[in-house]
């Protein structure tokens, strides 16, 4: 037996196994955006360009990527911005997501959907995954992961998302393979996850809705926001807090939650805007800015309150009107045809 | 720790350092590592393991002290003719009488720790089906190995009691015997005399035989995983609706649950021997291309072959000849003969679980081996009589063939589990449909599977197959001709290799809320 030639066996080993590995991970992960879009909205993020422009950047779930809009943002204060929120993003979804933003950036904002601190515990690994899969390699990933992941989950699978995904084996289409070669739009505009529909709903209350089954926010949720908070200090970023305008008897905004975020905004000095309490100061009309019956806002809620809250941010903070760079306009044009052609999409099928 | 990633983190911690220490600190090594790698099983089995061993050992000690005193006692006596022949004679019979005791003792103790784990919860049931009373049952789960582990350690007292072996003196070298952890999934049952001295013997660092070993417990992980687990996938929808699928649920489900086994049980061996054989232990051959066999007898000479020679050895041999037997021959030659059988696969069936499906499995096997012994005159004269179809291929396949189809059906009473429902099934593949139902396509659909995956199937059966052909009996000592082939060709070896892990990676049927490497003999 010649070493030599094993040394040499080794290496082929690892060379072939890894391409090997590589080209079907590459296969057999989800990568048909259209298929699932909201699973890609951090993809959108990672794949942009021009991300040190940003100045505010919105973390949170539905409630935020569906209801704040950066082009109109832009179109009304100039102020660069983008939403890195995804499905059920909890707050150590949300910690995870910045450190990362804070890597790529220098956010002079911070918006932090308040909705998250609800839960005390991992939910899901879907939601996990709409997260994980997305960021990037990182220690902060790395130990993240170990509280976030539901029971029977495993690092290594985000690791080698082949090793999640590779049943699909049996199930690939042709267009799995043609989807590998082609270049794929984004599945939203900055962040912002577009909704044309119009589904109306009664105002927002949550009458009907079960009583919180924990009333005090979890520890880990806590420990968690406590980081953000930390994080953000130590990046110079203002830490702002929303909540959005919708309320329903699924996802209700109990009087308890209030209490506690009215405290923790309090307790480390942080704005916090309850735009629940602002609906007619907006102009909110929830016959017609809504496409699920007030659960979400659709585009032209958003853009209501998005305006409405363009102004509060403009004056409260330093923000800098990029409208005047060339270069930053030009990329924000593109974004906003894109924005256009969508709205006028929705109109017309409506 | 089940053969997760952190077991192949622990065997690539473990080989670096078991060939990097002398040769003398080597065991030692062994020793940590198979208690560390039990020590994740949980404390309260960890315990249970190491009573088994406490008490196997001193029980061996007794019996082993008590050999030596006889022997020095008759030495002195007969050198200075103190005794005569009868008085030694009467003292070694007390000596031996006493030995029995403890044998008994020992024996009683390790089956009692497995008793407790393994058959409390069916003996309250069946008390509680059989008087109607309400019994607390006990969810005491089995710790891993301690099936096999418990016959390993009856076996060693067997053996020092009949003086065939030396007890231990050493505790440690013991609990070694005891913990080595590649037995610990699904055996093989390991005889003391042939596992213990090549534990502590020093194993010089062969390349060529880590890397064998490598490939061989690679290619176990790609036939459990890859094939086993999604055969399992079918198996597992027949065993929910068995009544749904009929007759012909039947049939798939021998032919299934048969390459199921085939590929879980041997994968798991060719995982365990292969690390073992790494580490320079050969561990006892598991199987001996079962899947051969031309009798039922045959069969169970090939598959698990360490269960089928301890249950030999130490139960079915002593019991056709003990003094019941002699008295039973008085009555009928072949009673002894089985009395001895029946009893002995009835054993086995409890041993394989702890249900009363798997004793009528085991009186299944014995009594259709007794039928076709009692057969075998009527078969010499007829093979006499029709010479050409006697020594013919086709005889040879037919009687392969119906091997295979008779232990995939008495294997049916594993998997059903209720014993009056599987005997009303197999009564239901008699009915004509049964067959034509194989050609409904919506049958193979409902099955969990689909046609690429049922493709696998038969390409992974096909890749047993061919690796099993090519592989030599346990008698012919040569080395596999396809690692010997890939070893004289490293960059092969090392496609190979790629291939494999590749294969395991994207074809294995693994996931969330899955154990993958769960085997079913681990179960037993």
């Amino acid at each position: 037996m010649k070493p030599i030639k094993w040394v040499g066996a080794a290496v082929v080993f690892a060379l072939l196994s890894a391409l090997l590995f590589g080209a079907a991970q590459a296969l057999l992960v989800p990568h048909d955006k259209q298929a699932n879009p909201e699973a890609f909205l951090l993809s959108d993020y990672f794949d942009a360009d021009h991300t040190s422009a940003d100045e505010v950047v919105f973390l949170g779930d539905c409630e935020v990527y569906e209801a704040f809009s950066p082009v109109i943002l832009w179109q009304e204060q100039g102020i660069s911005a983008r939403v890195c929120g995804t499905p059920q993003q909890l707050m150590w979804h949300s910690y995870a997501v910045l450190e990362e933003v804070f890597e790529r950036s220098d956010p002079k904002v911070v918006v932090l959907g308040v909705y998250g601190l609800v839960y005390s515990e991992p939910q899901s690994e879907a939601y996990n995954r709409m997260v994980f899969d997305r960021l990037p390699a990182s220690p902060a990933k790395w130990k993240v992961l170990g509280d976030a992941m539901t029971e029977g989950e495993s690092r290594a699978s985000y690791l080698f998302p082949l090793l999640r995904y590779h049943d699909r084996w049996s199930e690939l289409s042709r267009r799995d393979v043609t989807m590998l070669f082609e270049a794929q739009p984004p599945v939203s505009v900055r962040g912002y996850f577009m909704q044309t529909g119009v589904v109306p709903g009664d105002a927002p209350g949550h009458e009907g809705a079960l009583p919180p089954s924990e009333s005090a926010f979890g520890p880990m949720t806590l420990e968690y926001f406590d980081r953000i908070v930390s994080l953000c200090r130590d990046h110079g970023a203002d830490l702002v807090l929303i909540k959005a305008p919708t309320d329903s008897w699924r996802y209700p905004w109990h009087e308890e939650y209030e209490t506690q975020v009215v405290s923790l905004a309090e307790q480390y000095g942080l704005p916090y805007y309850n735009f629940l309490n602002e609906i007619e100061t907006i102009g909110l009309d929830f016959t017609t800015d809504t496409y699920d019956q007030g659960l979400h806002l659709n585009v032209y809620g958003a853009e209501k309150l998005t305006s409405h809250f363009g102004k509060i941010l403009a004056q409260a903070y330093d923000l800098t009107d990029g409208r005047q760079n060339g270069t930053l306009a030009a990329a924000w044009n593109e974004d906003i045809t894109r924005y256009e052609a969508q709205k006028r999409e929705g109109r017309e099928q409506k | 720790m089940s053969l997760s990633s952190s077991f192949i983190l622990f065997l690539a911690v473990l080989l670096p350092l078991y060939f990097l220490l002398p040769h003398r600190y080597r065991w030692f090594v062994l020793l940590a590592a198979s208690l560390a790698f039990y020590s994740f099983a949980g404390l309260q089995n960890f315990l249970v393991l190491l009573t088994l061993a406490a008490l196997t050992y001193t029980v061996g000690r007794l019996l082993g002290h008590s050999l030596d005193k006889q022997n020095t006692t008759l030495d002195a006596h007969r050198a200075d003719g103190s005794w005569d022949k009868p008085a030694r004679r009467a003292y070694r019979d007390r000596c031996t009488a006493r030995r029995r005791w403890l044998l008994a003792v020992g024996i009683a103790g390790d089956l009692a720790l497995l008793a407790a784990f393994k058959y409390s919860g069916l003996v309250l049931h069946t008390w509680q089906v059989l008087t109607g009373t309400e019994v607390h049952l006990p969810s005491l789960l089995l710790p891993l190995g301690l099936s096999y582990v418990t016959l390993s350690a009856i076996g060693y007292l067997v053996d020092v009691f009949r003086g065939q072996i030396e007890c231990e003196k050493d505790p440690l070298r013991f609990a070694l015997f005891t913990f080595y952890f590649p037995q610990m999934w699904q055996g093989p049952i390991n005889r003391y005399s042939e596992l213990a001295p090549q534990l502590t013997t020093p194993h010089p660092f062969d390349a060529e035989r880590v890397l064998r070993g490598a490939l061989r417990a690679l290619w176990g992980t790609t036939k459990k995983i890859v094939i086993a687990n999604t055969v399992g996938v079918a198996v597992g929808a027949i065993m929910q609706k068995p009544t749904a699928f009929g007759g012909t649920g039947v049939l798939l489900l021998i032919v299934l649950y048969s390459i199921q086994i085939y590929g879980d049980f041997t994968g798991g061996m060719d995982i365990c021997l292969g690390i073992s054989s790494a580490l320079g232990i050969d561990l006892y051959e598991n199987f001996d291309h079962p899947f051969g066999a031309c009798s039922v007898a045959d069969y169970w000479r090939r598959w698990h072959r360490s269960m089928g020679r301890f249950f030999t050895d130490y139960v079915f041999y002593p019991l056709s000849t003990c003094r019941l037997s002699q008295k039973l021959s008085r009555l009928s030659r072949r009673l002894p003969l089985w009395m001895a059988t029946l009893v002995t696969w009835t054993l086995t069936g409890l041993w394989h679980g702890a249900g009363w499906n798997f004793v009528v499995w085991g009186l299944c096997n014995g009594l259709f081996m007794l039928l076709s012994q009692t057969l075998r005159p009527v078969r010499r004269r007829l093979s006499e009589r029709f010479p050409c179809v006697a020594n013919g291929r086709a005889l040879a396949v037919l009687c392969c063939g119906g091997t295979l189809f008779t232990v995939g059906l008495f294997r049916t009473l594993d998997v059903y589990q209720n014993v009056g429902m599987t005997f009303s099934l197999w009564a239901r593949m008699l009915v004509p449909d049964t067959w034509r139902g194989l050609l409904d396509r919506s049958l193979w659909t409902s099955l969990g599977l689909n046609l690429p995956q049922w493709i696998l199937i038969f390409l992974g059966v096909l890749a047993m197959w061919a690796v099993g052909r090519a592989t030599p009996r346990v008698d012919d000592k040569t080395v596999n001709p396809i690692s010997r082939y890939l070893l004289r060709h490293p960059l092969l070896y090392a496609t190979v290799w790629a291939l494999l892990v590749v294969v395991i990676a994207v074809l294995g049927h693994y996931g969330l809320g899955y154990d993958a490497m769960d085997f079913i003999y681990g179960q037993f």
